[in-house]
């Protein structure tokens, strides 16, 4: 193992001697598309330069990647029993991925069984693994220079990665140094996990299977974590089960939207009648030279009333494009009690129609039930971006009808042009409200989200476990 | 797990209420008539409160 001694020799630079200090390099990132910093190790006296790829590196670096060492649910001397076999740990080796510039380290447990055979333990990412040797029926790692023949199996050399040590601590059955290079290849066959770790001068091969953290409390009797995990793992199952009421809420939120959504029912009838009172009359109004229809449709029957209704407008096309011009219209649901009331048995004389909708603004009760205005546009022009064409043919509103019965639909349709009264269509619908379930259904969510996030990272242990 | 399950059938519930009541929907028929009401009766002969709808142009890149 590694000495104190051994680290201050490899602490001086190795083309003049000088000392290495933590330094840094920025450089543009292409794919970042920014500049990057990034650490290094740097010789005070030459100003040699020591990237990652080096071992005086991880010198330098070793209390940024080993102040958390402590964190760990093994520790040195720990004795415990697995499948009957016993174990004692040993040592230990800590790895930082060498392509990684922020901290990514995973440690290997050493331990010796008692009958003398190596095991090692390695806790990653709140992971357990256990790994003993094993010895292939055929391996060729020299033939292709892509693969590595494992068995029958291809293992493609690309997928290796480089683990550098950065810490060393116990008694280890070889002699490692601090920025020692390890290549592994990590792999599943036949539903096994293998390992493959290759050094400067040996190869060794384990198969690993993952324990959970509670079996290793067990087996190797760790009291101090016992009640921490149990209370732990509690928590997490709690989580769990609030994210699926919260899954189970977001569900139903969402079938109730599409549900409400598509359960449309037309009124009939709407455009089934029609009296133009007036067409493409011409009219100036500050200045400016436009054009008014109005047309009344129905009487229509709405069966229900409390209910709430869509009213959709377009322009009809198949009649009169709409073309480099606005239109722009003021609709009105009009009760048919309440036009009765004021043209009587007259309803169908234009004449008196058309007197009553002269007043109608004049009126301190008013005739309509509803009203909506909106417009059409269809417009060009160019900006920085170049040419643009852009309109807006459609309108849609929603309103609750307090009162079933009859109604007209009348229309004052404004235009820039003369337009045909027949190229605006009208349509209306019962439908269901969704809005509300959609917002509920985004608490859904984000509740289940921040539940699901937490049962997996919910811990009261001093270090990483991801055992649910 | 209670407070989650009640938590979602609060929610479940007021979303139905709220659809089902209708909240934040506009009125057509009694309530709009009082509304209008009120505004005519507040508004001066000649205001131009009603004047005919030329809304033109709904472009917000204002060409032509």
């Amino acid at each position: 193992m590694g000495t104190g001694k051994e680290e201050l020799v490899s602490l001086k630079c190795s083309s003049c001697g000088g000392g290495l200090v933590k330094s840094s390099r920025t450089y543009y990132d292409k794919e970042e598309e920014e500049d990057v910093t990034v650490p290094l190790a740097k010789c005070v006296q030459c100003g040699k330069d020591y990237d990652q790829h080096t071992s005086e590196f991880y010198h330098v670096f070793a209390d940024d990647l080993t102040y958390d060492k402590d964190s760990t649910l093994f520790k040195l001397g720990l004795k415990g029993s697995i499948n009957n076999v016993e174990y004692e740990i040993i040592g230990r080796l800590r790895y930082q991925e060498e392509e990684e510039y922020e901290k990514c380290t995973w440690d290997e447990w050493v331990a010796i069984s008692a009958d003398g055979v190596f095991h090692y333990f390695v806790e990653e990412d709140g992971e357990i693994w256990s790994y003993e040797e094993y010895i292939p029926e055929a391996i060729d790692m020299e033939s292709d220079s892509s693969a590595i023949l494992f068995e029958g199996k291809r293992i493609s050399k690309s997928s290796a990665y480089t683990g550098r040590i950065v810490l060393i601590e116990g008694e280890l059955p070889w002699k490692p140094e601090i920025g020692e290079p390890s290549t592994c290849y990590d792999f599943k066959k036949d539903g096994i996990h293998f390992t493959i770790e290759q050094s400067e001068d040996e190869v060794s091969i384990t198969k690993g299977e993952k324990l959970n953290h509670g079996q290793i409390l067990s087996a190797f009797s760790i009291d101090t974590y016992k009640e921490k995990y149990d209370s732990t793992i509690k928590k997490r199952t709690s989580y769990g089960k609030k994210s699926l009421v919260y899954a189970a809420g977001a569900c139903f939120s969402l079938m109730a939207a599409f549900f409400s959504c598509f359960s449309t029912t037309e009124i009939k009838g709407v455009m089934g009648q029609k009296k133009v009172l007036t067409t493409n009359v011409p009219f100036e109004e500050n200045g400016t030279k436009a054009y008014q229809s109005q047309v009344l449709w129905g009487p229509f029957d709405i069966p229900e009333g409390n209910k709430l209704y869509d009213v959709s407008f377009a322009v009809d096309e198949k009649v009169q494009k709409l073309n480099l011009e606005w239109q722009s219209f003021r609709f009105m649901l009009i009760s048919e009690k309440r036009l009765l009331d004021l043209a009587g048995d007259k309803v169908n004389d234009p004449v008196v129609l058309n007197d009553i909708f002269e007043e109608i603004d004049a009126m301190p009760e008013p005739l309509e039930s509803y009203i909506i205005t909106a417009d059409f546009w269809d417009e060009e022009g160019r900006d920085s971006d170049g040419y643009w064409h852009e309109s807006d043919k459609s309108y849609g509103s929603d309103f609750v009808l307090d009162e079933a019965g009859k109604y007209y639909a009348y229309m004052e349709i404004f235009s820039e042009n003369p337009r045909s009264p027949d190229s605006v269509t009208i349509a209306i619908s019962r439908v269901r409200g969704y809005r509300y379930y959609i917002v509920v259904f985004a608490i859904f969510i984000i509740l289940y989200l921040i539940n699901k996030s937490k049962s997996k990272s919910y811990n009261e242990l001093p270090f990483e476990m991801a055992d649910k | 797990m209670i407070r989650s399950i009640i938590i979602a059938a609060a929610l479940i519930s007021s979303s139905i209420l709220m659809t089902s009541s209708y909240i934040g929907y506009s009125g057509a028929g009694k309530e709009y008539f009082k509304k209008v009401r009120e505004e005519r009766k507040s508004l001066r002969a000649g205001s131009g409160y009603y004047a005919p709808y030329m809304g033109g142009s709904g472009s917000f890149r204002s060409g032509k």
